[in-house]
This record gives structure tokens, sequence and C-alpha cells, in this order.
């Protein structure tokens, strides 16, 4: 466990050290989080319903905000991987699969952070069903935050899966463009997964990357009510247990008759 | 000039047999660019399913406009595809050899990559140019016709454009400068929907900084028999023009970065 937590925070300070990067993501998360509030707000139209638009300004200003969470991938992986220094990675004394966890934990989280705060602190300047609201209640908040950590720990998995199939495929832009696609399409990021049409929201919210950032925005922002959250939380918990496991066997597989190129 | 295109056409032809010899690479790739494409056209038609209107717009018009962005867009993205790599040709030092050579930097440049996985996107580009059409009742003329491959080209001019400005930078930081893509990416997703349904201040930027409302709005907006902002025929006719003095303009600027030049040797 000390390996790993070891891992974690070398990393961790890793990330703090691309500040110039940090930055230059908090001016382009807060660009796309402005086209797409004043989309929003077009759409809803001159007679709108303030809280819905309000409501639908908040999803999209928490989406930009942890974007580096649901998208960044630990490219030193993937160099390994294709370069083929993968070969000094496994004669370390850890577990593969929980090594890489922590190291893209700490990279998701930190980086996230650092946008983060930053940008939920204009958002919540800007005037109201433009900006960020406040959350529905002090407990929501509290259970949101629960939740979002719940949601980094999916997505970390998914991104461990992600990195294995590059183990199989050898090739990052293939089969992992279309995950991270996926991943944004399907986790609200592209369109709130609040405006998908009303008869696709039960499969809508049990999938998967809901349960990344969906479900505590919707938490955040009243939708689901407080009581229910033991439901959701089991929900992303039901999920992370399984995508676990798919991304222990596919790594365990892959790590078992692996051919190491170059050298 | 005959002879440049020519040279173009025949090192396209190589770039894409050399693309083709990593067969299996080249379809999941093109198939990665399907995907991302299906996706935006989905959320397109899923967010006009809801709302059934955005401003004075409906559904086969919203269609229409992603369709004339999508392809202007993804076709420079193919055709022109060395600008958008061209930082990485400083940092590893290989614009020396483009400097000893008998033709333009900038041609060499184009010549140098090609993308055909675009063609993925562009189809779904042209797939909504189709449906838009037909969903908008679209009274075709053979004017229009002219007036929307007028329009493609001035888009595809004023990305080359936008593209130019990230290349021209490289002169001055070897660096990457990311915050560029806010005008060619973002400008992309801002001018999916027509301008008139921002704010002034984006309004200002995509026409004025980087005039994708001019290039490509104003005539689309004709198209559809709505014009904008009163502009007819002739001003619709015009207003692609705006694209290609863009890319003059840019071309310009990238030839006077090249002065300042210095080899970041290999």
């Amino acid at each position: 466990m000390k390996t790993y937590l070891a891992a974690f925070l070398m990393r961790a300070k890793m990330e703090t050290q691309y500040r110039a990067a940090a930055l230059s993501g908090l001016a382009t998360q807060l660009f796309f989080g402005l086209i797409l509030v004043y989309l929003y707000r077009a759409l809803y139209g001159a007679g709108a319903d303030l809280a819905a638009l309000a409501s639908t300004a908040t999803y999209v200003w928490i989406q930009q905000a942890f974007f580096r969470m649901v998208c960044a991938d630990d490219n030193t992986l993937t160099a390994a991987i294709i370069k083929g220094d993968m070969a000094y990675q496994l004669v370390r004394p850890v577990d593969q699969y929980n090594f890489w966890f922590a190291r893209n934990l700490a990279m998701k989280l930190v980086g996230a952070l650092m946008r983060a705060f930053p940008l939920l602190l204009i958002a919540a300047l800007l005037p109201a069903g433009v900006g960020l609201s406040a959350p529905a209640s002090f407990g929501a908040l509290m259970l949101s935050l629960l939740s979002l950590l719940l949601g980094l720990v999916a997505v970390t998995a998914l991104s461990n899966i992600s990195a294995g199939l590059v183990l199989v495929t050898l090739d990052n832009r293939g089969v992992n463009a279309v995950i991270t696609f996926l991943i944004l399409f399907l986790c609200g990021n592209i369109l709130p997964l609040t405006l998908f049409p009303d008869r696709w929201q039960r499969f809508i919210q049990w999938q998967p990357f809901a349960q990344i950032l969906d479900a505590p925005i919707r938490l955040y922002t009243g939708e689901y009510a407080l009581r229910g959250f033991p439901q959701i939380a089991l929900m992303q918990v039901f999920w992370i247990v399984l995508l676990v496991l798919i991304g222990r066997m596919l790594w365990r597989h892959t790590l078992r008759r692996i051919v190491i190129q170059g050298g | 000039m005959i002879n440049s295109l020519c040279l173009y056409f025949k090192s396209c032809r190589m770039l894409i047999r050399s693309q083709m010899q990593y067969r299996a690479s080249f379809l999941m790739q093109t198939f990665t660019q399907l995907v991302m494409m299906v996706t935006e056209l989905l959320a397109v038609l899923i967010l006009m399913d809801r709302f059934s209107v955005l401003g004075q717009w409906n559904r086969g018009e919203i269609l229409f406009f992603f369709g004339v962005i999508s392809t202007s867009f993804y076709l420079c993205e193919c055709f022109a595809r060395g600008i958008t790599q061209f930082p990485p040709l400083i940092a590893q030092g290989d614009l020396d050899s483009m400097l000893i050579r008998p033709r333009g930097v900038l041609f060499q440049v184009i010549c140098s990559r090609a993308d055909p996985r675009r063609f993925g996107a562009i189809l779904i580009g042209v797939l909504a140019l189709i449906l838009g059409s037909v969903s908008a009742q679209i009274h075709w003329t053979s004017f229009k016709m002219l007036l929307l491959i007028w329009t493609i080209l001035g888009g595809m001019a004023l990305v080359c454009g936008l593209f130019l400005i990230e290349a021209t930078l490289s002169f001055f930081s070897v660096k990457r400068i990311e915050l560029v893509n806010i005008l060619t990416y973002g400008g992309r997703s801002t001018c999916q929907y027509p301008i008139d349904i921002y704010p002034r201040g984006l309004q200002l930027l995509f026409t004025l900084v980087a005039p994708f409302a001019l290039t490509t709005h104003l005539p689309t907006a004709y198209i559809l028999d709505k014009p904008l902002w009163g502009a007819g025929a002739g001003w619709s006719l015009l207003a692609p023009l705006s694209g290609f003095a863009f890319l003059g303009l840019m071309t310009f600027v990238f030839y006077r970065g090249l002065r300042r030049y210095r080899s970041t040797g290999s």
C-alpha cells in the first residue's frame, strides 16, 4: 500500500509542475463553457424557464471544470508501452495495475483540482442563468462531493481499461480515441445527459459513463433527491467494481503473454 | 502554377499510398473520425429534438449550418494537414531542408501531409448538408449551388488561415501555444450554429477576428432564404472572399515570421 501511495504522491507532485498547461486549459474550458451556456440560453429561448436554464448552465460549468479528470490519459504509460520501456516497468516488484491506477488517479485528481477551483469561482461570479448556481442545499453539496470521489475512481478504472487496450493493440489513436470520445459523449460533456430524450433517461442514468460526473452534478443541482443517495452510490460502486475487475483481467491476461519490442 | 498543382496531387497520391501501407491502423483511425463526427451530429439532432427551434432557425437549417462548417473544416484538415503539423518541423529542425529547395516553404509544408482519415468526417458533413437541405426544403437554383461550393472553398481558406496562426507563432515559441485552439477548434464548435444566437462579444470575435460569420454564415443564410443582416445575393457572393483575404493576410504574416527564423539545429 505504501508503494502505491508513493506512486500517487510522486505523480501528484509532477502534475502540479504543469502550471502553464493548467492555465491554458483553464482558458480553453472557460471559452467552451461560455459558448455552450450561450447556446443553451438561445435554445431555451426568450420565454425561458429560468430554473431549467440555470441548472443546465451549472451542469455545463461543472463538466468543464472537471474536464481534465475525464480526459487526461497518462501518456508516459502509452509511451512506455509503444517504445518498449514497459520492460523496465515490469521489473518493478509491484502490481502493475495498482501502480498505474495510483498514478492515473493522482494525475486526474490534481489536474482537475488545479483547473476546477478557479474555473468554478469565475463561473459562480457570472450572472444567474449563465453562471454556476449554488448547490440545492448544504447536504446536496456534501453528497455530490462524495459522489464525485466515486466518479473519480470510476473514470480512473475506465482509463486503465483504455490503457490495457493499448497493451493489446499497440496503437493509442484507434481504440483509445473512440473510448475517449464515447466517455465525453456519454458522461455529459458534449451535451448534458439531462437534455437527452426523456425516454432514454433511465438507460442514460444507469450506464457506466454517467457515474463519472452526471450523478454528482444531478445531486448538486437537486435533480436527485438526497434520500436517493444510497441507491446512486450503490450504482457507482457497482460499476467501479465491474470496471476494476474487467481492467485487472485485461492487464493480467495481456501482461502474461507480452512481447517487448525494441530495447 | 499548373506544375505546382501537379506536384501537389502527386504528393497527395504518395501520402495516401504510404498511409495505406498500414491498412488496419488507417481503417481504425478513419472509423474513429467517423464515430467522432456521428456523435457530434447526434448531439445536434438530440438538441433539436428537445428544443425544435434555435432562435429563428429550425432543425433542417441548423443541420445545414453544421454541414457547411464541418465540410469546410475537415476538407481543410484533410488537404492542408501539413500546416497543423508545422510546429514539430521547427522543433526538430526539419524546416531547414525545406529552405534550400526551389519551392515556397508553405507549398512544401502543405505537400508534406495529407490526411485521408478525414474522409469519414467529410462524409458526415456532406450527409448533414443533404439531410438539412431536404428537411429545410431549400429551393435550389444553380446560383445557390455555386454559392454553396464557393462558401465551402472560402471556409477552407479561412480554416487554413487560422491554422497558419499557430504555425507562425511557432517561430517565436518552440512550445506549442494551445490557446490558439480557441479560434480554430473553438471557432468550428461555435460556428456550427448560426452566429445570431450568440451575444454581441462572440459575434464580433467571429466576424472581425476569425470571420466565420462572414465567410460561411452570410452565404449559408442566403441559401436558406433567411438573409443575415439584410445581405442580398451580391453581398453573399462577396462574403466568402473574407476567408481568402484572411488566408492571404496570414500567409503574409507567416513569411514575415519566417524571416526571423533561427534553426534549432538537428
